[in-house]
C-alpha cells in the first residue's frame, strides 16, 4: 500500500458525498457519550450539493489556471477543506480560501484526487467528498533525426552509418522514439537498425538530448539496384508525431558476385582441361622409376598431348636427360579421366655427385586460364600451374641417390653458450623485429613464454614424434635431442642404401619439410649454434610417412597408424608422448578411415601409461588444421576469384573437409602471423582447438627454424628464402627465415604441450586441451559476424567471438584463441590431473526428418531433437554432427547447430570449397564442433541447413549427434 | 609387430576374439574365380572380372588387371574393360557420369578399384588387411599371400600384410581368405595422398 493509500483509508474510511443521514453506528455512539435532546437541531452532514470538479490537464512549466474550489454547505460548525493524496509538485491548494494555483514543475499521469471539506468535529467529523484528476503532462520534445552519410556500399561497408535521434528539449526522464521504416529497403531483410532483431525505435537516456543507432547493410548476392532506406520518427513517448522528421540513406547494391570459377553452384564450374600429374618414385642402385597418373581435374575434354619426364641439373633449366620412354602418348581425357604410365631413369645417365631435378610434363594442354594481374598462379613447381609434377634428389659421388645423413660439424660462436639466431625466433619472444622480412610484427604477438624462457621447463624427457616427410637426425641442431634408434625410414625398402632408422629426405629444393618441423619443437638450446625450439630439449624422433607415400609400393594408411603409436617395434611409437602432424590431405563429404580413427582412440586411451600400470594419460595428436582458407578456385588455386570477397570472411575450404579432422582426440591447431591477427592461409573450421605462430601475410616474418643442413640442399635452394645459404647469419645453410603454414603452427603447438608434460607429467590428453582451451587468449576480439541474405531471409554464415554457456570463449577461426604457455603453465602446475571426470562417447542421437531443404533461403530448414540419457553432470568435451542429405551440391549447404543453451555454431559454412567437384553422391558425413564445450549436453538441440544458392534443391533425410563428455570440476 | 619373413609373430587373442568382420570375404573369392563377375551381369560377350569388394571404410569395385573387355553392371555402375589404340581402357559410369582410366596395353598390370561413394578410379594398396584369430598366423597368411612382410596391429586387431608392388592384391586375397584362423580380409584402396601444410 502506497503512503497516499494508507492516507486516504485512514481519513476517510466510509464516507461518501452523498450520504445525508447519520447511519446507524453514529446511533450507538450517542448511547455511549450522549447526544443531546433528540429534538434539537437536525444533525445534518456537509454536502457539495451538485458541484463538481472538472478533470484537469496541466502542462509542466506552464502555470496553471487560478481556481477556487467549490464550498461545502451543513455540516456541525466551520469546514476544513484538503485535497487527497499530495498534489503534483509546484501545484499549491490553499484551505482558507479553496484556491488551486501554481506551476507544475514535473510530469504525472492522470491521477485521482479527493477534494474533502470536513467538519470540525473531533468526535465524529463528517465529511463530503468530489473526486476529479490531475494530469501533468510533459510537453513533447521537438524529435529530429541525422544519418552520420547518406549512403552505404551494401557490401562493403561493415561499420554501418550511425543515425541519431535529437530531443528538442531534452528530457529528463528516458524517452522512447520509436522510429517507422518507409523505404524501399526493409528492414530486417536488407538493412539492420541495432543489432539484428531489434525493434525500430532509440531510448534517449534521462537528461540526455540524443541516441544513435547503427543502421548496417545486411549483404546478399543479388542483383537488386539500389535501395533506400527511410527512417521516420513516428511517435515519442507512445505518442504519435504528425509529419515526424526522417533521414535516407541510400544502399548502393552491390550486385551478384562472380562465382563461375569456384565449383560452387555449378559443379562444372572450370570451364577447361586441366591435367595433374602425380608421380610415385622408386629407387634402386641403377634407376628412378616413375608410376605415374596424370588425371584431367578440369571440366573439359583435354586433346591428345604426350608425356615425357626430364632429368635436369637446375630447377630453372628446361632441358635435360629425358627417362625412358622418351615420349608417351597421352590421349584425350575426358573430365575426370585418368591415364596411367612409368618412367625410368638409369642413374648411369646422370652425373655423379650432383643435384638432379626431375619434371614431369604435358604438352599442349589447351586452354590454360590465364593468370589475372597481379594474381598468383601456384605451380606444383614453380612453373606454368600443375601441368607438371617434380621431383629431385642428389646423386651421391658414388653414383646412387643419397639415403643416409651425412655427418656434419659445426663452429660453435666461440665462448658463447646462447643460441644466435634466437634474436630472430619472434614466435618465441616477438619484440617487433623483423626476423628477415619487410614488416616487422607486432610485440607481443607470440606464445606469451617469457616466464618459460626464462626459467623452463624445457621439454625435458617428453617424447616427441614428428609425422613428416622426415627428419635429419645428423642436423647439427637437432642431433642431441634426436632419440638414438627411435626414427623410422618407412620408405627404407624402395631406396637402395637407406637405413630402416635414418628417415634421411634424399629431396633437395623441396626441403625436408619434417626437419623444419622438428626444429621448431626442439631444435637444441644454448648449443652456441642456431637457433632453439619451444622445448630444447624435448626428445625427437622422425617417422617419414609423407615420403614413403612416394613410393608406389607402401601402404600409407598402415605406414600412418604405425606411426602414430600403434606400433612396439620396428618403428617403437607406442612410447611416444606427443605426435606431431603438419599434414593433412582429404576431400569434403568424406570421413576418416575407422582404422584410423581406432588408432587416435587406442592411443588416447593406451599411451603414456600410469606409473602404477593402472590407465594411461593418452597420448597427444597435434594436426594442422590446413592452409587452404585462401583455395577458393577449383582446382587451379587462385585466390580471389569471388568477386565479392566473402571468401575473405568465411575462407574457401574448410578445415572440415579433412575428416580427420572431425574427431575429437585431436589438437587442430590454426595459424596466427606476427601481427597478431589469422594468417591469410589458415583454414579455418568449429574443429579447431587453439592457433599458434606462424608466418601471416607475405611481407610479416615468416618462421626461423632448422633447415636440411648444408649449403646444398634445403629450402634455402628455393629461391625465395631470405636467410639464403651462405649468408652471415646462416653461413652453412643449415636453417631458414620462411617456414610457415599450419605447418608451423603445429609444432609450435607440440612443443608447448612438451613443456606443460615436463612441469606436470601426470596430466593427461584431456587435461592438456582443457588447460590450453581455459587459458588461450582471443585474437582479433572485435571481428564482425557475417550476415547474408538469401532469397531476403538472412542467415549469419560466421558468427563472432562467442562465449559459450560454460565460459569459453570460442571463434571458429580461432578455435578457444592463442596458446598462452606462461598462463597455461600455471594453470598445469595447479589443477588436479585426470581431474576432468570419466571420458564418455554417447550412442548417437538421430532425428530421422525427410525435411526439404528451401532452394536460395537464408532461413533454411530447422530440426530439433531432445537430448537424455546422458552421463548426470555430465559435460560437452565435443560434439560430432553426423548429416545424411541428398543434395547435388553440398557446397551451397551451411550448417549450424544450436545447443540447449542458446550457443550456436557453424560447423559447414556455405561455399565450402572442399566439396568443388562433388559428383552427386548423397552426403553422409560427420563434422564435430568443440563450440559447445563445457556445456551440459542435454536439452533440446537444434540443427539448422540453409541452401544459399538457386537451382538446386536437396532434402536433410536425417541428422545425428554424439556427445564426448566429461565431468568438469 | 612387424613381420617380414622369418620373423616370429606375437598374439593377442583375447582382442581377435572381440572383433568382428565387416564384410565377409567370400563373395570376393567367388568372383575372383570365375572368368565373368558373379555379382555382375554381362552386357556383352564377356564380362571383364569385375567384383564387389569390401575395402576397411566401405564397398568398392574392383577390376582384376588381367580382366577381359566387357562390361558388367554392379549397383547401378556399369563397369567395362575395352581396348583402343593401344590402350586398355577402364571405364565406370553412373547416373550419365562416366570416369575413365588409361593405361598402356603393354604396361604392367595395374590395380584398379572404383569408389561408388566418390564416383572415382583409385589405386589399390599393395597390401591386405586380415584380422586373425591368433597373431602367430601372420608368417604363414604372409608367405601364403606372396607378401614381402607383415605387421600385425595387436592393439587395433588387425594385421597388414605387405606385397610386392607388382603383384595382385586380390589375387594374393583369393590365396589366403580361407585359411584356418582367418577372420576377414580385406583389399585396401591407397588413401588420398597427404600433404605437407
Amino acid at each position: 500500500m502506497s503512503r497516499a493509500e494508507r492516507a486516504r483509508s485512514r481519513m476517510v474510511p466510509t464516507r461518501r458525498a452523498s450520504f445525508r443521514t447519520r447511519p446507524v453506528p453514529v446511533l450507538a455512539l450517542c448511547a455511549l457519550v450522549g447526544c443531546g435532546d433528540s429534538g434539537s437541531k437536525p444533525d445534518t452532514a456537509p454536502t457539495f450539493g451538485t458541484a463538481t470538479i472538472a478533470d484537469k490537464t496541466y502542462v509542466r512549466g506552464e502555470p496553471i489556471p487560478t481556481e477556487t474550489l467549490p464550498a461545502a454547505t451543513g455540516g456541525d460548525g466551520p469546514l476544513t477543506y484538503l485535497i487527497l493524496p499530495d498534489l503534483p509538485d509546484g501545484i499549491r491548494f490553499e484551505p482558507a480560501t479553496r484556491v488551486l494555483s501554481g506551476t507544475p514543475t514535473a510530469g504525472q499521469p492522470a491521477t485521482s484526487y479527493e477534494y474533502v471539506a470536513r467538519e470540525s468535529n473531533e468526535f465524529d467529523p463528517e465529511s463530503a467528498t468530489l473526486r476529479f484528476s490531475i494530469e501533468v503532462v510533459v510537453p513533447l520534445p521537438e524529435a529530429s533525426i541525422a544519418g552520420s552519410a547518406t549512403e552505404m556500399n551494401e557490401w562493403e561497408d561493415r561499420t554501418g552509418i550511425a543515425v541519431t535521434v535529437t530531443l528538442d528539449p531534452a528530457p529528463e526522464e528516458a524517452t522512447t522514439v520509436a522510429l517507422a521504416s518507409t523505404g524501399t529497403a526493409t528492414l530486417g531483410g536488407d538493412f539492420d537498425l541495432g543489432d539484428p532483431g531489434d525493434a525500430p525505435e532509440l531510448t534517449v537516456a534521462a537528461g540526455s538530448a540524443s541516441a544513435t543507432a547503427t543502421v548496417r547493410p545486411i549483404r546478399d548476392l543479388e542483383e537488386e539496384g539500389d535501395e533506400t532506406i527511410v527512417l521516420a520518427v513516428q511517435s515519442v513517448r507512445g505518442t504519435d508525431v504528425d509529419d515526424g522528421a526522417t533521414v535516407e540513406i541510400a544502399i548502393r547494391d552491390a550486385g551478384a558476385p562472380d562465382l563461375g570459377d569456384t565449383g560452387i553452384g555449378d559443379v562444372d564450374g572450370t570451364g577447361f582441361a586441366f591435367l595433374v600429374g602425380e608421380m610415385f618414385e622408386s629407387f634402386g642402385p641403377d634407376a628412378v622409376e616413375f608410376d605415374v597418373w596424370i588425371i584431367n581435374v578440369g571440366d573439359a575434354a583435354s586433346s591428345a598431348t604426350s608425356a615425357y619426364v626430364v632429368a635436369k641439373s637446375s630447377p630453372e633449366t628446361e632441358d635435360g636427360v629425358r627417362a625412358s620412354p622418351a615420349d608417351v602418348p597421352v590421349p584425350a581425357l575426358e573430365p575426370g579421366d585418368t591415364f596411367e604410365t612409368a618412367f625410368a631413369v638409369s642413374l648411369a645417365d646422370l652425373a655423379a655427385g650432383a643435384n638432379v631435378y626431375f619434371d614431369l610434363r604435358v604438352d599442349a594442354v589447351p586452354e590454360e586460364p590465364e593468370v589475372p594481374e597481379g594474381e598468383e598462379a601456384y605451380g606444383a613447381c614453380g612453373g606454368p600451374r600443375t601441368q607438371r609434377a617434380c621431383s629431385d634428389l642428389h646423386i651421391a659421388g658414388t653414383g646412387e641417390v643419397r639415403t643416409t645423413c651425412p655427418a656434419f660439424s659445426r663452429t660453435t660462436r666461440l665462448g658463447a653458450a646462447e643460441d644466435p639466431l634466437f634474436v630472430h625466433q619472434w614466435a618465441l619472444s616477438n619484440t617487433g623485429q623483423t626476423a628477415f622480412a619487410r614488416m616487422a610484427g607486432v610485440a607481443g604477438e607470440d606464445l606469451r613464454m617469457a616466464v618459460a624462457l626464462a626459467d623452463g621447463p624445457t621439454g625435458s624427457g617428453v617424447q616427441v614424434a614428428v609425422v613428416d616427410s622426415g627428419l635429419e637426425i645428423c642436423h647439427p641442431d637437432l642431433a642431441a635431442n634426436v632419440e638414438p634408434g627411435a626414427s623410422h625410414n618407412f620408405a627404407a625398402a624402395f631406396r637402395h642404401g637407406a637405413s630402416t632408422t635414418d628417415p634421411f629426405s634424399p629431396r633437395l629444393t623441396l626441403g625436408d619439410h619434417g626437419t623444419s618441423v622438428a626444429g621448431i619443437i626442439a631444435a637444441v638450446g644454448d648449443n652456441g649454434i642456431g637457433l632453439r625450439g619451444v622445448a630444447p630439449r624435448a626428445r625427437l624422433r622422425g617417422f617419414n610417412l609423407l615420403e614413403s607415400q612416394d613410393d608406389a609400393g607402401t601402404d600409407p594408411d598402415a605406414v600412418e597408424i604405425a606411426a602414430l603409436g600403434m606400433s612396439s617395434e620396428s618403428p617403437r611409437s607406442d612410447d611416444v608422448d606427443i605426435f606431431n602432424m603438419s599434414y593433412g590431405g582429404g576431400e569434403g563429404g568424406v570421413d576418416a578411415g575407422a582404422d584410423l580413427v581406432a588408432a587416435f582412440r587406442t592411443g588416447t586411451e593406451t599411451l603414456r601409461p600410469h606409473q602404477d600400470g593402472e590407465g594411461a594419460r593418452g597420448a597427444l595428436y597435434v594436426r594442422a588444421a590446413g592452409n587452404a582458407f585462401e583455395e577458393c578456385a577449383f582446382p587451379t588455386g587462385e585466390a580471389r576469384v569471388d568477386s565479392l570477397h566473402l571468401e575473405n570472411e568465411l575462407g574457401c575450404v574448410d578445415a572440415n573437409a579433412e575428416g580427420a579432422q572431425n574427431i575429437p582426440y585431436l589438437v587442430v591447431v590454426g595459424a596466427f602471423g606476427a601481427d597478431g591477427r589469422r594468417a591469410a592461409y589458415s583454414s579455418t573450421g568449429s574443429n579447431l582447438w587453439a592457433v599458434a605462430p606462424a608466418d601471416g601475410s607475405r611481407d610479416l616474418p615468416g618462421v626461423v627454424t632448422t633447415d636440411q643442413a648444408g649449403l646444398d640442399r634445403g629450402y634455402v635452394l628455393s629461391g625465395f628464402e631470405p636467410l639464403a645459404a651462405g649468408h652471415l647469419e646462416n653461413p652453412d645453410g643449415d636453417y631458414m627465415a620462411s617456414f610457415g603454414g599450419t605447418s608451423a603452427a603445429a609444432p609450435m603447438a607440440a612443443g608447448a604441450i612438451a613443456l606443460l608434460l615436463e612441469a606436470r607429467p601426470e596430466l593427461t590428453w584431456r587435461d592438456v586441451k582443457h588447460v590450453i582451451a581455459k587459458t588461450a587468449r582471443r585474437l582479433e576480439p572485435d571481428l564482425p559476424p557475417v550476415r547474408v541474405a538469401f532469397g531476403g531471409k538472412p542467415a549469419v554464415l560466421r558468427h563472432p567471438w562467442i562465449t559459450n554457456a560454460a565460459g569459453y570463449g570460442f571463434h571458429n577461426w580461432f578455435g578457444f584463441g592463442a596458446i598462452d604457455v606462461d598462463r597455461a603453465l600455471e594453470m598445469a602446475r595447479t589443477i588436479e590431473p585426470d581431474g576432468l571426470g570419466a571420458f564418455a562417447e554417447s550412442e548417437p542421437h538421430r532425428a530421422e526428418t525427410a525435411l526439404a531443404i528451401p532452394d536460395h533461403d537464408g532461413a533454411g530448414v530447422s530440426s530439433r531433437q531432445s537430448v537424455d540419457g546422458l552421463p548426470a553432470g555430465a559435460d560437452i568435451e565435443a560434439v560430432q554432427l553426423r548429416v545424411e542429405i541428398d543434395h547435388p551440391d553440398p557446397g551451397e549447404l551451411g550448417f549450424e547447430l544450436v545447443s540447449p543453451s542458446g550457443t550456436r555454431s557453424v560447423l559447414n559454412p556455405v561455399f565450402n570449397r572442399a566439396f568443388a567437384g562433388w559428383s552427386g553422391e548423397d552426403l553422409d558425413w560427420t563434422v564435430l564442433s568443440n563450440a559447445f564445450y563445457g556445456e551440459p549436453p542435454e536439452g533440446e538441440w537444434e540443427f539448422k541447413v540453409i541452401d544459399v544458392w538457386e537451382g538446386n534443391t536437396g532434402t536433410l533425410e536425417a541428422w545425428s549427434l554424439v556427445f564426448y563428455t566429461g565431468e568438469h570440476p | 609387430m612387424d613381420f617380414a619373413p622369418r620373423a616370429t609373430a606375437s598374439r593377442d587373442p583375447k582382442r581377435k576374439a572381440n572383433r568382428a568382420s565387416l564384410f565377409a570375404a567370400g563373395a570376393l573369392a567367388a568372383a575372383l574365380g570365375a572368368h565373368a563377375a558373379d555379382e555382375g551381369t554381362g552386357t556383352g560377350d564377356r564380362s571383364p572380372a569385375v567384383f564387389r569388394s569390401a575395402t576397411i571404410d566401405g564397398p568398392a569395385y574392383v577390376i582384376a588387371p588381367g580382366a577381359d573387355t566387357g562390361a558388367t553392371e554392379i549397383d547401378g555402375v556399369l563397369l567395362s574393360v575395352e581396348t583402343a589404340d593401344g590402350f586398355r581402357v577402364y571405364r565406370a559410369s553412373r547416373d550419365g557420369l562416366t570416369r575413365t582410366v588409361r593405361v598402356a596395353q603393354d604396361g604392367p598390370p595395374r590395380h584398379l578399384a572404383y569408389d561408388p561413394k566418390r564416383h572415382r578410379f583409385k589405386r589399390l594398396a599393395p597390401s591386405l588387411r586380415v584380422e586373425l584369430a591368433d597373431d602367430h598366423l601372420l608368417p604363414s597368411v604372409v608367405e601364403a599371400a606372396g607378401g614381402t612382410g607383415g605387421k600385425a596391429f595387436p592393439l587395433l586387431g588387425f594385421a597388414v600384410v605387405h606385397l610386392p608392388p607388382k603383384s595382385d592384391p586380390a589375387a594374393a586375397l583369393r590365396s589366403v581368405e580361407s585359411m584356418p584362423g582367418v577372420i576377414d580380409v580385406k583389399l585396401r584402396i591407397r588413401g588420398t595422398r597427404r600433404e605437407p601444410r
